[in-house]
């Protein structure tokens, strides 16, 4: 117990999570493209990247270099015009062509890109989805991970006063996760979204941050103060309820990708 | 644990509310002595209770508090419920603008549940139509 909840030797009650502060964060699928120096056109400032990704008018996107192999950090250099950490807007994609445009203001005039970049193979150039992004009205979301077990018993022990215990070792981990959503009126909702990017064939770039508690600091959210599980995710399905009663809402399940990263201290 | 902080969080914005209205609207706290029921004046009466303070663990326990709050309106009878209506409309506000509140590094943080209500009276002594609108309430003392 921390020290500050010990007064005269007695231990002073701690405040419980009551999951009161929860939130969900999302960034769409099918918002993860990468292209090299050949997809870099310097005439009509315009980027190619795969076919069919799920950029829309208006999404936050950021530029950087990745190794294709690790897909950790690659070297190179960005197309002249285009800066690492830097918040674009995308202005037009062509799904069948996957050529992108983007501004540097939402519905701005396209990025003046002057150079091809260089990106030496395995390295190459990605376009993702900027920042993970509030999903409103939230009514609630479940996580659930688990872990397989496989059953390692062997059989002839000798017997003894008491039965042979069954042994056993961890198998996979897995995952499954689910919110339910009030739908709204806005067509640009995230929430809106969540529902299409279940059909979405590619799904690239699908994922959540589940905030257990959402603190804020001098009115920004403060990563290092919050709470929250974060992982590339693969949305299963969608459950629309519509009925006489109540509230129109929607229900997503979704599925880890990968290991979720678990950030439950409040330090950085 | 913090039940004046707790109280403060509701009743101070919906005093500010009713305070700011055109002819400012009256609001009577718990203890504080209403306006005689032989007046037509409108008021407002707020009731905040607490439920539950906390909940015990097998080796302390943990702050978790929880509770309602009961809005009443008071208005002129044989008016009609407009009035009343609008004033239940200033309360439902504040109410639905604390759970807009994120939660920050001090002072409390506080939501509320669904709003039940407004249901609506008028006995034959009173003066006064009377609205009201309940809701649950989970707080949460940061500092």
């Amino acid at each position: 117990m921390p020290a500050h909840n010990v007064v005269f030797g007695k231990p002073m009650a701690t405040t419980v999570l009551s999951g009161t502060s929860g939130a969900l964060y999302y960034k769409p699928a099918g918002t993860t493209g990468s292209f090299g120096e050949a997809g870099v056109n310097t005439t009509t400032d315009t980027i190619t990247v795969e076919t069919y990704l799920n950029f829309k008018v208006g999404d936050p996107v950021k530029f950087s270099v990745i190794n294709s192999q690790t897909g950790g950090s690659g070297s190179g250099t960005l197309p002249a015009g285009l800066s690492a950490g830097t918040t674009y807007y995308v202005i037009a994609y062509t799904a069948n062509t996957g050529a992108l445009q983007v501004s540097a203001t939402a519905g701005g005039a396209a990025v003046d890109i002057t150079d091809d970049g260089t990106a030496a193979a395995p390295n190459e150039f990605q376009v993702a989805y900027a920042d993970f992004a509030v999903v409103g009205q939230v009514r609630d979301w479940s996580f659930e991970i688990s872990r397989a077990e496989i059953d390692v018993t062997t059989i002839g022990q000798t017997p003894g006063q008491y039965v042979p215990f069954r042994s056993y070792i961890s198998g996979f981990g897995d995952g499954t996760g689910t919110a339910t959503v009030y739908m709204t009126n806005e067509d640009a909702a995230l929430s809106n979204r969540m529902v299409q990017d279940v059909l979405q064939r590619q799904q690239t770039g699908a994922a959540f941050k589940l905030y257990t508690d959402r603190v804020f600091s001098g009115g920004t959210l403060s990563e290092s103060l919050s709470r929250s599980i974060s992982f590339d995710a693969v949305l299963t399905s969608a459950s629309l309820n519509i009925n006489p009663d109540d509230a129109q809402s929607v229900t997503v399940n979704f599925r880890p990708a990968g290991t979720p990263s678990f950030d439950f201290s409040t330090s950085a | 644990m913090n039940y004046q902080a707790i109280r403060a969080a509701v009743e101070n914005p919906l005093l500010s509310a009713f305070g700011a209205l055109v002819p400012a609207v009256p609001v009577h706290f718990d203890n504080i002595t209403a306006v005689p029921p032989n007046t037509t004046t409108e008021y407002v009466r707020v009731n905040v209770t607490f439920g539950i303070t906390n909940e015990p663990t097998l080796t302390s326990s943990v702050d978790n508090a929880r509770g309602a709050i009961v809005i009443r309106i008071f208005t002129e009878k044989g008016r009609g419920p407009a009035r009343n209506q609008t004033l239940l409309t200033t309360a439902v506000n504040v109410l639905e603008t604390l759970n807009n509140g994120t939660k920050g590094t001090s002072g409390v943080y506080f939501k509320v549940g669904e709003i039940n209500g407004p249901t609506f009276s008028a006995t034959e002594e009173s003066p006064h139509f009377m609205g009201r609108i309940d809701t649950s309430y989970v707080a949460t003392v940061l500092s």
